[in-house]
Order: C-alpha cells, then sequence, then structure tokens
C-alpha cells in the first residue's frame, strides 16, 4: 500500500466516523473517572464501561477516565477483573465518577504497551513485566537503569567499569546481532527517545586514536528517576513488533507522571550514599622490590597500603522536589532534581540538574486533550576514569608498584622542575611506558570534561469524536548535545602524547524528530470486542561530530589546551542522517472476554536502504499472537483464581548503519584522500528476528501465588557482517547480510504473598531467566566473526558456527593427546600457538529474589540476585601476578611451587612469567563468573496523617537507610563480573584494569506536602 | 462546535501529510556529506593521482589511514626485519621478552606487513590499474613500479604472495609461489619501462605525476631508471636459485634505454610523509642500534657512524670509552631501562625513507660481474664506485677507508658481558674494506655483501634479504630462544609466518606448505635462500 492511498483511506475513514457520530447526537454524553477506593483514589485504567444489555462500550484511559454515548435512562456497568463489578443507573447525570472496591488484592491489569497503547493484561499475548516508579526511587542510582537489575526474568544488566556517569547495557533474552545494537529502544509516554552511546573502548588496550577506553555515557541515565511512573518491558520480539525494524532488542516503554486533579502534592526526597571500591585485586606484602618495578625481590616487612590509599569515599547526593496540581480541566507537574556525585577516584566529579514541565489539558468540551512536556537537562563530569585498558589508566601503575616501595614520593611529586624544558614533568619510579605511567600524574594532568546539554520536548494531541473512536497526533524532539575534551601534559608518554601534550576536543549533537498519528478504535459486539488502532509514523535522526586531536602530531606550545595550539592528526567528523517512515495497525479481537486474537503489522521505509533492492518496498513486520483465558473457560479447582496460555509469533528487523550501500571516499588529517576500499553493497537487508513465544501465568490462593511461565526462541537471520575482505579481493572490507544466531530460553516469575494481614505483609518474587545462544550459521566463506581489533593481548571474542555469543578466544595450554599439559625442560607449561576458545561469558542462568516486608510502618526489602555459569577472564591478575604484586605469588613463593593440574613447578617466577602478563597464557585466567550478591537493602520507617494529624502542612514521611551492593554471596572471580569494559558487543567477559566496583549505603528522605 | 472538530481533524490529519512525503529523497538522504565523491576528484587528475601518496607511503607503512601511524611500521617491519637484518634492536622486553626478538613469532605483530599492504596498497593499486587505460596509461606504469617495489618487500618477508590474481576472488586470493611472483615483477617491470619510454618519446617535457609524485618530481626518466635498478635488484636476489633467468634480466636491466639509477636514491618524502623510525627510535626509545652493525663499522671506522646513529647518552659506557653502543638480538632482558640509553638511530621525521640507493645498484652491478655477467665494468672498479657514492650520499668523505685492512671489531655488551662476542669468535666478520683482486670469490661476495648492506641502511627488508640471501655480512645469533626448538639459533630466523587471516580464512591456504616447500614457520627459507654450503 503505498503511504499516500494510505492516508486517503484513513481521511475517509475520519469524515466517516464524525458523521455516525452526529445521528447519535439525541443521547448525552457521559464521562467520568474511575478510581480505586482503598488507595484513596488514584485513577485505574482499563475498566470496561458498559450501557448495560447492550454491545455499546468503551474502557478507561491511563488516567482512569472515560467518556460515552448514550441514552439518559440508560446504566452504566463498570468491571475490572480483581473489583466487584459496579452498576450506576445514568439518570440524566453527565458525570459519573466511581470508585471500585477491590475483590481480592490488587493486580496490576492495564499495561502500556508498544506505541503507548493500552491493553488489559487479560489478553496479553505476550509476557511483559511492570516497574513501578518506586522501584527507582527507594534506593536510586545515578543511571536509573542499574535499579532495575534482578528484578526481571530474561533482562541482563551490565554496567561499564567506568564510574560515575558511566553506561548500562540492558540486554533482553540474550544477544541476537552479531555486529549491530543488542540494546532495546526506550520509548517516553509513546514515543522514542535517544539512548546512543557514542563511545566504547573497542580494544583491551586502548580507545580511539589511543586516547585511552572512553565510555561516553547514555542516555537513559539522563531521565530523572523521580518523574517516572512506571517502567514496563517488552521482553520479546511479538510484544515489540509494532516498532518494526526497532523491534528486535524488545522495548522499554517508560510512562511518565503527570499532574492528578484535585489537589496540590509537592514531594522532596533526598537521598545521600556514600560509595566505596570493593572487589579489589588481593595484593601481597611480604616480598619487594626487583629491578625493572617488579616485586620479585627479597622478604620485606609488609607495605603501606598505597592502593586503598588511592581511592577515596564517594559521595552521591540526589536531591530532588515535584509538585503536582490541577484541576479537571487543567493538570501541572513540575519536577527538579539535583544530582551531585564524587567518584572514588579523586577529581572524579559528577553534577546532573533535571528539570521536567508538563502540563496537560481538556479543551472543547473535553474532546480534545493535550499533553505538553519539556524535560531538561543539564550534567557535567569531570576526570571520568577509562573504562579499562592500559593506555592512560592510573590503575596499571598503580596496582603495579612494587610492594614495599614508598608510593609517597610519587604521590607528592608526581611531577619535577625540569630546567631543560621549565615546566614540571612527570615523576616516576621507572621508565615511563605507554602502558604504565605515575597514576598521580593521570589523575592530575590528564583531566577530562563531559558536558551534555539536553532537551526532550514532547506534545500529544487526543480527539475523542466518540465514545469509541479517537485520533491521536504526537510529536517530540529529542536534543542532546555534548562537549567532550581531554588534555594531557606534556612529558606524557610520548607514544600517547605530543612532546608538547596532547589535546582532544570533541563536539556533538544527535537530533530525533519523531512524529506519529494514530487512529484508535474500541467497541464491543456482543460476545466480541474489537480494539484496533492505525498509524504512521516518521522517525528522523541526525548525529553530527566533530572531533579534533592532535596525536600523533604535536601543540605548538607546551601545555596550551586551546584548538588554534593544535597541529591536528587525527579528525573524526561524522554527519549521519537516518529518516525511516512507516506505516501500522494492530488489532485484538477478544471472544466472551476469554479467548483473544492479537495482530500486528509494520511496514518501515529506511533511507539507508536507499541504494538497494528493497528501497522502494521496504520491510514489512508481522506479529500474531493468542491468549485462552482457562480459568473462564472451563470449572477449575477453587483455589485458582486465574490461568490462562498464550503463544506468539512475529518476525521484526534491526535497523542497519547509514551509508554503507553508498560508499564514498573521505579525507583524513592533513588533506590525506582515503579512497574507499569497501565493496558496494545493493542487497543490504535489515536484519531479522523471528521468534515464538509460548506462556501461561496462573494466579493461585486468593492471589498469594501468582507464576508466569515463558518459553521463547528467537532466530536472527541477515545479520550484517562487516568483513575484512581477504587480501586477494581488491578491496578491504565488504558486507554481507548472512547468518542465523539462535537464542532459546525459558523464564519464569513467581510470586509468593506469605502474609498479608493487616500490619505484617511480605511479598516476594523469584525471576529465573536462563538463555542458550547458538551460532547456528554463518555466511559459506565466513568461518568467524571476530569482535573489536586484533590485540597483543591474549584476548578476542569470536563467533564461529556451532559456538555461541560470547566465546572467548585465548592462549591454551598445549597439551598432549592424553590432555596433558605438556612442560618445556624448564619444567615450565607449554602454550599454543593459535588461539582457541577458552571460555564463555554468558550466564547459564540468572535468579533474582525480591522480597518487601512491611510490618506496620517499616518496611523491608531487600534483593538477592545471582548469575551462574559463564566465565570471566582477567587479564588484571595475569599482569599483577607477573609482576608479582599479587597474593597468590607470595602464597606461591612461600611455598616453593605453584600446582598446576596435579604437577609441581619450582620455579615461581617464571612460572608466571609463562602464564601471566597481557599476552601469556589467558587459560590459567578463566574463573567462574558465577556471582550471587546482596544487590539491594532498603529498610524504611513511614509517617501519616496519623501522626502529623490531618490538617497537618507535612502529609507524609518516609525515611530509608539504603544499601546497594552490599556483599557478594558467591563470587569466583577476582573482580566483579558484572562490570564491564564496554557496554556495546566487545570486550564482554575480561577485565583489564578496570575500575573497581562500588558498594554503597546511605539514607533516603521523602517527604510528601 | 462540529466546525472545531472538523477543524480539528484536518489539522490533524494534514500536518503528518505534510512533512511525510516519500521516499523519493532517501538516495540524497543516504549520501554521507563528509564523504568525497569522484567529481570532486577530477581536477588535477585527482581520480587517479591522489591514490599515489597512499601507495608510495605504504610501501615503507607510514601511511595514516586513520589508525594513527609509526606503530604500524613498528609491528609491519621494525619489530621483525629492522631487527632480523642485525641493524637495530630494541630495548624493551615486549610481551616478557617473549617475541620475534627471542624467536616467539607474534602472529599480532607479523600480521601487519601483510594485511596492511593489502588493505591500503593493494586496493589503491587495483584502482589506478582499472582507471589508468588510454591516455592514462603512463599513470598506470607508475603504478606498476611501486606494486614491484612494495610487493617484492612483503614475498621477501612471507613468500609467497597473492599477486598475478589479484582483485579476482571475493574469498580469498590464489597465491603465486615465489618463484611466479618474480616472474610477474620482472614482466610488471619491463611493461611498465615500455610505456613510460613511449609517453616521454610521445610528450616530450610533459610531467603530470608532478603533483602526486613523493620519489622524483614528476621526472618519468628517472622512474625508468629506478624501474632497471630494481629488475637488477630482483635479477641479483634469484642469482643463486635461478642464475641463467638473473642473467638475462640483469643484462636487459643494464642495457635498457636510458640506464640504470646510478646517482641519488629513490625514497619517499614530503606530503606529510614522515619517517617512522625518528619516533620509534628518539621519542618511543623502542628501537637502538644493533650489535652487528656497531661492530663491522666500529671494526671500519666508518666515517658513516655519526650520520647512522647517535652516540649513547648512558654516562657508563662514555666513561668506559664506548661513545657508540648497540645491543645484541635475543638476549635477556629485564626491563626496558637496562639498554635504553644506548645509541639510538640519528634520523628525523624529515628524512626521506629511503628505498634504494645509487650505492646499491654500484654493488648490485659489482655482484653481476663477479659472477662473470656483462655489466660494463670489473667487480673491484663497481665495488669501490659503490661505496664512494654511499659516502657521498651520505655527506661524508671516504679518506683512506678503502685502504684500510680493520676488520669487524669484537662486541662487548658492558652490563651483561655473557652477550659479548669476543675476538676469534666465528660470528664476527673478518673482512676488511680494502678490495683484494686476488682474494677468493668467497671473500669478494662478503665485501659486497657488507658494503651493500651497510649501503642500504637503514631499509631493513632489503638488508635481511641479503643476509639471508648471501649469509654476509655475518650477524649473531640470538641467546635466548624462544621458538620452543622450530628456529636453531644457528640456523637464524628465515621468514614470518603467514597471518592468522590467511591461515583461517583463506582457502587456498591449504596448499602452502607445497608453496612454501615448508612448513609455514619461521625456519623454512624462502625459495631464493638456497643453501650455499
Amino acid at each position: 500500500m503505498k503511504k499516500t492511498d494510505f492516508f486517503k483511506q484513513m481521511l475517509i475513514l475520519l469524515f466517516l466516523t464524525s458523521i455516525v457520530g452526529e445521528v447519535a447526537a439525541q443521547q448525552i454524553t457521559v464521562r467520568g473517572t474511575v478510581t480505586e477506593s482503598s488507595t484513596g483514589g488514584e485513577p485505574i485504567p482499563g475498566v470496561s464501561v458498559v450501557q448495560k444489555g447492550t454491545m455499546n462500550g468503551t474502557i478507561t484511559d491511563v488516567d482512569g477516565n472515560y467518556q460515552i454515548m448514550l441514552p439518559e435512562d440508560a446504566t452504566l456497568v463498570f468491571s475490572f477483573i480483581g473489583f466487584i463489578t459496579t452498576e450506576v443507573p445514568v439518570n440524566g447525570q453527565e458525570i459519573i465518577n466511581v470508585e471500585l472496591e477491590p475483590s481480592v488484592i490488587n493486580v496490576q491489569e492495564v499495561v502500556v504497551t508498544a506505541l503507548g497503547i493500552e491493553k488489559r493484561s487479560k489478553g496479553l499475548t505476550y509476557s511483559t513485566q511492570s516497574m513501578s516508579g518506586d522501584e527507582l526511587t527507594d534506593a536510586k542510582d545515578v543511571n536509573l537503569v542499574n535499579s532495575l537489575t534482578g528484578k526481571s526474568a530474561g533482562v541482563v544488566i551490565t554496567k561499564s567499569s567506568s564510574g560515575l556517569g558511566g553506561s548500562s547495557k540492558m540486554l533482553i533474552r540474550g544477544n541476537r546481532s552479531a555486529g549491530g545494537n543488542n540494546q532495546p529502544l526506550y520509548v517516553i509516554d509513546g514515543m522514542p527517545m535517544l539512548n546512543s552511546v557514542s563511545e566504547q573502548p573497542s580494544t583491551s588496550i586502548g580507545g580511539t586514536n589511543d586516547a585511552g577506553g572512553r565510555d561516553s555515557g547514555d542516555g537513559i541515565s539522563n531521565l530523572n528517576p523521580e518523574d517516572i511512573k512506571s517502567i514496563n518491558i517488552l521482553k520479546g520480539a511479538s510484544a515489540a513488533a509494532l516498532y518494526g525494524t526497532q523491534a528486535a532488542n524488545g522495548v522499554i516503554v517508560i510512562t511518565t507522571k503527570k499532574g492528578l486533579a484535585g489537589r496540590t502534592t509537592v514531594n522532596v526526597s533526598s537521598n545521600t550514599t556514600v560509595e566505596s571500591a570493593v572487589s579489589l585485586p588481593e595484593f601481597q606484602d611480604k616480598y619487594g622490590h626487583s629491578s625493572g618495578g617488579y616485586s620479585w625481590g627479597d622478604k620485606i616487612n609488609g607495605s603501606t597500603d598505597y592502593v586503598d590509599d588511592f581511592f577515596k569515599t564517594g559521595v552521591t547526593t540526589i536531591n530532588s522536589m515535584s509538585l503536582s496540581s490541577g484541576s479537571e480541566k487543567m493538570q501541572t507537574y513540575f519536577s527538579y532534581a539535583n544530582t551531585s556525585a564524587k567518584g572514588i577516584i579523586d577529581g572524579n566529579k559528577l553534577k546532573k540538574h533535571n528539570l521536567n514541565f508538563r502540563e496537560s489539558g481538556k479543551f472543547f468540551n473535553d474532546k480534545l486533550s493535550l499533553d505538553a512536556n519539556v524535560n531538561l537537562l543539564n550534567q557535567s563530569i569531570t576526570n571520568k576514569p577509562v573504562a579499562g585498558g592500559y593506555y592512560l589508566n592510573p590503575l596499571v601503575g598503580l596496582y603495579r608498584f612494587p610492594r614495599g616501595m614508598d608510593m609517597q614520593p610519587y604521590k607528592d611529586d608526581f611531577e619535577v622542575y625540569s630546567i631543560d624544558r621549565n615546566l614540571n614533568v612527570q615523576n616516576w619510579h621507572k621508565e615511563l611506558e605507554a602502558m604504565e605511567q605515575n597514576p598521580y600524574w593521570i589523575n592530575n594532568r590528564m583531566p577530562s570534561k563531559d558536558r551534555r546539554n539536553r532537551v526532550l520536548s514532547s506534545l500529544t494531541a487526543r480527539l475523542d469524536i466518540n465514545s469509541n473512536l479517537n485520533v491521536q497526533l504526537r510529536g517530540n524532539v529529542d536534543y542532546t548535545n555534548d562537549r567532550y575534551n581531554k588534555r594531557i601534559y606534556a612529558s606524557t608518554h610520548t607514544a600517547l602524547s605530543g612532546s608538547n601534550g596532547r589535546y582532544i576536543v570533541m563536539n556533538r549533537e544527535e537530533i530525533l524528530n519523531y512524529g506519529d498519528v494514530l487512529l484508535n478504535y474500541n467497541n464491543v459486539f456482543g460476545d466480541v470486542s474489537l480494539t484496533a488502532s492505525l498509524g504512521a509514523s516518521v522517525n528522523d535522526t541526525k548525529v553530527r561530530s566533530e572531533r579534533l586531536d592532535s596525536r600523533p602530531n604535536n601543540l605548538h606550545l607546551p601545555n596550551v589546551f586551546t584548538v588554534a595550539n593544535m597541529d591536528i592528526g587525527y579528525i573524526e567528523e561524522m554527519d549521519l542522517h537516518r529518516q525511516m517512515q512507516s506505516v501500522f495497525g494492530t488489532a485484538q479481537v477478544g471472544f466472551k472476554d476469554l479467548l483473544f486474537l492479537d495482530v500486528t503489522g509494520r511496514n518501515d521505509w529506511s533511507s539507508a536502504l536507499a541504494n538497494t533492492d528493497s528501497e522502494n518496498s521496504g520491510f514489512f513486520y508481522p506479529s500474531v499472537g493468542v491468549t485462552a483465558v482457562l480459568s473462564d473457560m472451563m470449572n477449575m479447582p477453587g483455589f485458582i483464581d486465574f490461568g490462562k496460555v498464550r503463544g506468539s509469533w512475529s518476525s521484526v528487523g534491526n535497523d542497519i548503519p547509514v551509508y554503507i550501500s553508498n560508499p564514498t571516499n573521505s579525507l583524513a588529517a592533513g588533506g590525506n584522500l582515503i579512497f574507499n576500499s569497501e565493496a558496494p553493497f545493493d542487497n543490504l537487508k535489515p536484519e531479522l528476528s523471528k521468534s515464538v513465544e509460548l506462556g501461561t501465568e496462573w494466579r493461585m490462593f486468593a492471589n498469594k501465588l501468582s507464576l508466569d511461565l515463558t518459553y521463547y526462541k528467537t532466530n536472527t537471520e541477515n545479520q550484517l557482517f562487516t568483513l575484512p575482505a581477504p587480501a586477494g579481493s581488491g578491496f578491504s572490507s565488504y558486507y554481507v547480510n548472512a547468518g542465523n544466531i539462535q537464542n532459546e530460553g525459558f523464564e519464569a516469575v513467581v510470586g509468593i504473598t506469605p502474609l498479608a494481614e493487616n500490619d505484617l505483609f511480605w511479598k516476594s518474587t523469584i525471576n529465573f531467566a536462563t538463555n542458550k545462544n547458538t551460532v547456528k550459521e554463518l555466511h559459506p566463506d565466513l568461518k568467524e566473526f571476530r569482535f573489536g581489533d586484533q590485540t597483543s593481548n591474549s584476548y578476542w571474542m569470536k563467533l564461529v558456527e556451532g559456538g555461541s555469543f560470547g566465546d572467548i578466544y585465548g592462549v591454551a595450554f598445549a597439551r598432549n593427546e592424553s590432555g596433558e599439559i605438556i612442560y618445556d625442560e624448564d619444567n615450565l607449561p607449554t602454550r599454543q600457538e593459535e588461539f582457541v576458545k577458552i571460555a564463555n561469558a554468558s550466564p547459564d542462568f540468572s535468579l533474582g529474589w525480591n522480597n518487601s516486608i512491611t510490618v506496620k510502618n517499616f518496611n523491608f526489602q531487600f534483593l538477592i540476585d545471582g548469575r551462574f555459569g559463564g566465565d570471566a577472564i582477567s587479564l588484571t591478575q595475569a599482569d599483577l601476578d607477573q609482576f608479582g604484586v599479587t597474593q597468590e605469588t607470595a602464597e606461591a613463593r612461600d611455598r616453593g611451587y605453584v600446582e598446576l593440574e596435579g604437577r609441581k613447578i619450582n620455579n615461581v617466577r617464571e612460572f608466571y612469567n609463562r602464564v601471566g602478563g597481557r599476552n601469556g597464557i589467558s587459560e590459567y585466567y578463566v574463573y567462574d563468573a558465577t556471582n550471587v550478591r546482596l544487590r539491594e537493602v532498603i529498610l524504611g520507617y513511614s509517617i501519616g496523617e496519623e501522626v502529623f494529624g490531618a490538617d497537618s502542612f507535612v502529609k507524609n514521611a518516609k525515611v530509608s537507610l539504603i544499601g546497594r551492593n552490599l556483599l557478594f554471596i558467591y563470587k569466583d572471580a577476582p573482580y566483579d563480573p558484572e562490570a564491564q569494559l564496554s557496554v556495546g558487543n566487545n570486550l564482554q567477559g575480561v577485565d583489564v584494569f578496570g575500575m573497581p566496583g562500588t558498594r554503597s549505603y546511605g539514607l533516603n528522605v521523602k517527604l510528601t506536602f | 462546535m462540529k466546525k472545531y472538530i472538523f477543524k480539528t481533524i484536518l489539522l490533524l490529519t494534514i500536518v503528518p501529510l505534510l512533512f511525510l512525503k516519500c521516499t523519493d529523497h532517501f538516495d540524497e538522504l543516504n549520501t554521507n556529506p563528509t564523504g568525497i565523491t569522484e567529481e570532486q576528484l577530477e581536477g588535477d587528475y585527482n581520480m587517479i593521482g591522489a591514490y599515489f601518496p597512499q601507495m608510495q607511503q605504504m610501501i615503507y607503512m607510514n601511511y595514516n589511514w586513520g589508525d594513527g601511524k609509526d606503530w604500524t611500521y613498528q609491528i609491519a617491519q621494525n619489530l621483525n626485519a629492522d631487527i632480523y637484518s642485525g641493524y637495530m634492536m630494541s630495548p624493551t622486553p615486549f610481551n616478557a621478552n617473549v617475541n620475534n626478538l627471542t624467536y616467539s613469532l607474534v602472529d599480532g605483530w607479523n600480521f601487519a606487513a601483510w594485511e596492511y599492504t593489502y588493505a591500503h596498497f593493494m586496493t589503491a593499486a587495483l584502482e589506478v590499474e582499472k582507471k589508468a587505460v588510454d591516455e592514462y596509461a603512463h599513470f598506470g606504469a607508475v603504478a606498476k613500479v611501486l606494486k614491484v617495489t612494495a610487493m617484492h618487500r612483503i614475498s621477501n618477508l612471507y613468500g609467497p604472495i597473492i599477486y598475478s590474481e589479484y582483485g579476482k576472488s571475493q574469498t580469498g586470493g590464489t597465491y603465486d609461489s615465489q618463484k611466479e611472483a618474480y616472474n610477474a615483477f620482472f614482466d610488471d617491470l619491463s611493461d611498465a619501462v615500455t610505456t613510460l619510454e613511449t609517453f616521454i618519446q610521445d610528450n616530450p617535457g610533459a610531467t603530470p605525476f608532478q603533483n602526486f609524485d613523493q620519489f622524483f618530481g614528476g621526472d618519468y626518466q628517472r622512474w625508468i631508471q629506478f624501474a632497471n635498478s630494481l629488475r637488477l635488484r630482483l635479477a641479483i636476489h634469484i642469482a643463486n636459485v635461478s642464475p641463467e633467468k638473473a642473467r638475462q634480466e640483469a643484462e636487459a636491466a643494464v642495457n635498457a634505454p636510458y640506464g640504470l639509477m646510478l646517482d641519488g636514491v629513490a625514497a619517499v618524502s614530503g606530503k606529510g610523509y614522515t619517517h617512522p623510525l625518528a619516533v620509534l627510535s628518539s621519542s618511543w626509545n623502542d628501537v637502538l642500534m644493533g650489535a652487528p652493525i656497531e661492530s663491522i663499522m666500529r671494526g671500519y671506522n666508518d666515517p658513516r657512524l655519526p650520520a647512522y646513529f647517535k652516540p649513547a647518552v648512558d654516562e657508563d659506557l662514555i666513561s668506559q670509552g664506548y661513545e657508540f653502543k648497540g645491543i645484541r638480538q635475543g638476549i635477556e632482558i629485564e626491563d626496558k631501562g637496562t639498554y635504553v640509553e644506548h645509541s639510538q638511530l640519528n634520523i628525523s621525521t624529515e628524512s626521506p625513507a629511503i628505498l634504494m640507493t645509487s650505492a646499491e645498484v654500484y654493488f648490485l652491478l659489482a655482484e653481476g660481474a663477479l659472477r662473470g655477467w656483462n655489466v660494463g665494468g670489473t667487480a673491484g672498479d663497481l665495488y669501490v664506485k659503490g661505496v664512494e657514492a654511499s659516502m657521498a650520499q651520505w655527506g661524508v668523505s671516504a679518506g683512506d677507508y678503502l685502504n684500510q685492512d680493520n676488520v669487524a671489531a669484537p662486541y662487548v655488551d658492558p652490563i651483561h658481558p655473557e652477550n659479548s662476542v669476543e675476538e676469534g669468535n666465528e660470528y664476527l666478520n673478518n673482512v676488511s674494506p680494502r678490495w683484494v683482486e686476488e682474494a677468493s670469490d668467497e671473500v669478494k661476495q662478503q665485501k659486497i655483501s657488507i658494503q651493500k648492506w651497510l649501503a642500504i641502511f637503514p631499509e631493513g627488508v632489503e638488508g635481511w634479504t641479503e643476509v639471508r640471501r648471501t649469509g654476509y655480512p655475518k650477524i649473531f645469533p640470538v641467546i635466548v630462544n624462544h621458538s620452543g626448538g622450530v628456529i636453531p639459533s644457528e640456523h637464524f630466523v628465515r621468514r614470518l609466518n603467514f597471518p592468522p587471516s590467511e591461515r583461517d580464512l583463506n582457502p587456498s591456504y591449504s596448499n602452502i606448505e607445497v608453496l612454501l616447500n615448508g612448513p609455514d614457520n619461521g625456519a623454512t627459507p624462502l625459495w631464493w635462500d638456497v643453501d650455499l654450503e
């Protein structure tokens, strides 16, 4: 269907429906709000409102509002699962507000699905998991995504080991895309938002132009968690199918708060936590300095703890306030949050201001609703440490520093006056190496600044044509500007800086313009209910960025950091523009409220596919799902309250980078022409994920036990492989669409309410998920897909057929036919020349146990979660073993030997020289990645009306002691395996001098006025 | 009321239509505004010519294609050929001293010469050859000369290369054995010279290549002389394994119109090109003087010594009277500080990267004469001219250099004396610079090789080729050998392993042992590297 045809048809449809509205005009319009009696007036969305004895009906919107046309003398029936059905005679009233009494314990019934369309969870044909905003604000993290860790089955969150303001990676149901994006789409109030991560470490050594492994930060961490009303995770492709090309990795649907009619509420909250470094390497203090900066020397009497001294106690304070007020016609929500944090490394600071203003109103007899929102963010981070790797990383010099030697002189005098240069130069105890410099020099003489300004604004207009039909027009603009600079002072190692220093300056802006129109229809025809939407959208993103770097050239004047002083050696200029135009539709047909059929379809035309065979046709993404509510269909034993089965199938995409169908020549710094040597690819396709999902949901024993089981299988084909072309091909790289990566898994969510008295309430949720990833197929000519560049470290991630995502290759011991290690004449183990698979980073399964216990005014929450199976590699440990600073090496020296698979090796130093180091035998440094931790503990006390009195200025107060990442119940690896060098696809399961994880605890105070 | 509704509906529907046009503009939208189009390149012949700076700089691996430079040269050439040749040595114990220099060949380094050359040189050469038809044929001829210049170096590192079948496969590439590759080199040089001769004849005085030429300022006559000299070099390379073909090619080169390159050098410079050894040696201190060249130059009192190297700065060395001090390859190095104050290379970033000198051409002729080929001179005369040309090139006076009977000096490692090579050791070169007509051919060959090797400095690939081909000059074997018995120390390393990408991804690799006539490791001699004993 051509899009112009589509719009013609829609226009006709709109006219027809407005005429229909006129025919029915002799009746009266009744409207009102449905609220929940037990919570003191919280609106209930999704309530079925039907004229008794007819098919005329509607459902309440997200604010509990409804509107229906019917004869003056009719009777309205309000029904909703979990609540007592209520009948109200109209008697000519135009406004009927209803409070519903819960029949059993309240269960969340309406979920916000794709495009902001609300659906009753009863009829959903796929699995979703919702979280209320409180779960983000009770124990705040600077990046709100981290607060979701362990709370949802099948959702794995890892964070960058780059400290404050670092990115997080959310991976839903495994990695699908080898070369593309594996992170979900974030949607805020029905519209997409930016969550770009512009830079991540790509190698375990360096970074962009060897400037260190920088984490640029992500988009989701910019939001103020106080503004969020709920988060709903659309895990599977079926749930997200309505997003077509963007649906493959699932969708995070965020609904934000807005003003409520009737009362003015002011919330103030203050959250202060202190952070300290955990999971540091274990150092020895028995053997001292030997030549070359090693610690293989004579026995010493202890060593000062210069590592502990290096890390500071971090402090994070988040203060926020919000105001909500409004009348029936107009509602206002305003909030401000201020985040101020000090990292565990000297000089690392973060400041963030969030401002949000939202206004919603109703016009023309409440037929038109407008909702406008403006969100401002200003954030600055100083001296953000590298996420890991060797270059410009203070931890290398710190950890390697010879035991027993005094760090103090290199801390106090990290620089000394040079008479030759008349400036201060770096001071270190040995010859500088590109990979090892004075940590205090790095902290003090390589300052960096990351600044971000962001505006996220949106407007939604909805016109209710009649009680069954509305049309909605939405648009948003998300603009982000990032400025980054790094100043590297003269006398930094010459491999990484000119003799006069180095300056990097970067400016990047990203704009997302989105608009859609959506026509929503719902009606009930006897036993059949229909909810349908038709729409079209445009999604236009632009990225413009320039990065200037003086390396490999120099600065003209030493230590002057201006663009004019740069002899620019490296330029990265980007101007990316992508536009996607789409039409889509969805319909859900219900039969007797117990059998539902759900279909969606979307066609996307992406500008990235210009010059390809599919430019005009675009790509079509369908999905279909069925749900049967078994508990309504047949007689069930009395203890079963609810039971349903569901199944769905979908086919969705993952977009591709722009311009690759049309490669061009480019210019490098200095005017060097770089000719395109990529083979053009005119048969390019987006990746295609086909998935099947089956599930069942049960609630039993008066809702005290709930069970949600899901099985899924996803096959992702047409993977875009960027391949280094074979040497003989005449190109340096080319693309293919090929492969099949399968994810198959099982998820279980068990909810238990062991205690539900008035004064004592205990709710417990267990999340279990397992995912098996298999590379079913690559390209016939492609034996393996490689992540990142080849470096001289003994670590590489690769995909091979039959293998799986997260397979890590490295150097293994040479073994004979019976699997025994082969030793050389010095009784040292020998190594295999070629890299072989030594580990896999993906866990076998994950388990989260979340508990909330309320005793009168006290509330106690704790979350234990664990990842079981999978491997972690520590090149940090390997490097430090070689330097002889670790506890392991001291123990081996005490013992006089190292035992390896039953054999004693007496030459301890040579053993660690052989297996250790960054390119030693990495097989020796594979650890079990299993870790179980006490992730979150909250102990709160609330004071309400009973203390303050009904007329008090303060309505409610809550004080909580909070702790995050408090202790490991089990951990094998010498670092926190949850922290990753990169939140991209590269560098998984390896630690290379990453910033240590942190434990935090503190106080949260919330006041409501 | 109805009016408002109608208007609103109209508005809500038309607004999206305004910005939702259609996909016609996608072609334009999906074009990178920071890219450079072919049309933008037409002026000044850039559509062909602009490939040449990249190609010329890639020969000696110091072209910045966005990944930085210098380190590319370091792993592509410096940490293998430059050190294996005996010219240089690194004070840095990379990978705890288990690396190329102790015969544990590092794939993570040795892939670079191969992969970078194919990715950034051969791709460009292929494009030039596609575009260089009809009136642009002369560009194609220069590209052919450059191709041989670059690829004979690659072949002399690995052996078989993808050359005559290059660009014909999407999935790998068929290898030429080294013999086939050399035959193709001779053909390409001969074709290129014919094309350039014709161009000069048809367009006297024209210099269309001037804008792009980093060798000879656009002078095609010099390009012909260089091509002829390269042909002579290749002929000498194969003289032991294929003497008849070698003689034919050498004599053809000698007798060609416009002759050989008997003055000046062929070197890359300008257009932002910097000499990578300047950064590697002076800034990074990652490569310093080698022990073999110290032994020879100090023994000979070579006047070029201060032009090649800087005095050592280690106070202890100076007080012991060692003005210049090299490091022996393949020794125990505990940390970088141990040897880091030995002699640096005397090369600045502005120094041109020399790929061939006229001195070398004289020595090639001298060896030809020694073999009885018709090269228009006697071995002794040509040898003397070679030495004089090299001295002149470095701006020093030969003095009585050619009349002295000094032999190479013993090598002393004052820090770890166990690394010293003492008087009478079989690895010391016991010949002098003076040409003695009565001497045996073996001694004459040794003298020619030593002087040629000195004149080639610092081009390690050609220097290593000379050492491997003739066994001269003698260099010192490694003491620490981490090859696991694959490369015996007295056998010396003969070649580099193929990169993992070829091993793993190129289907033709299955045939490699046949082409190599041995396993793909550092002990297998190349085709021209025949055992002379």
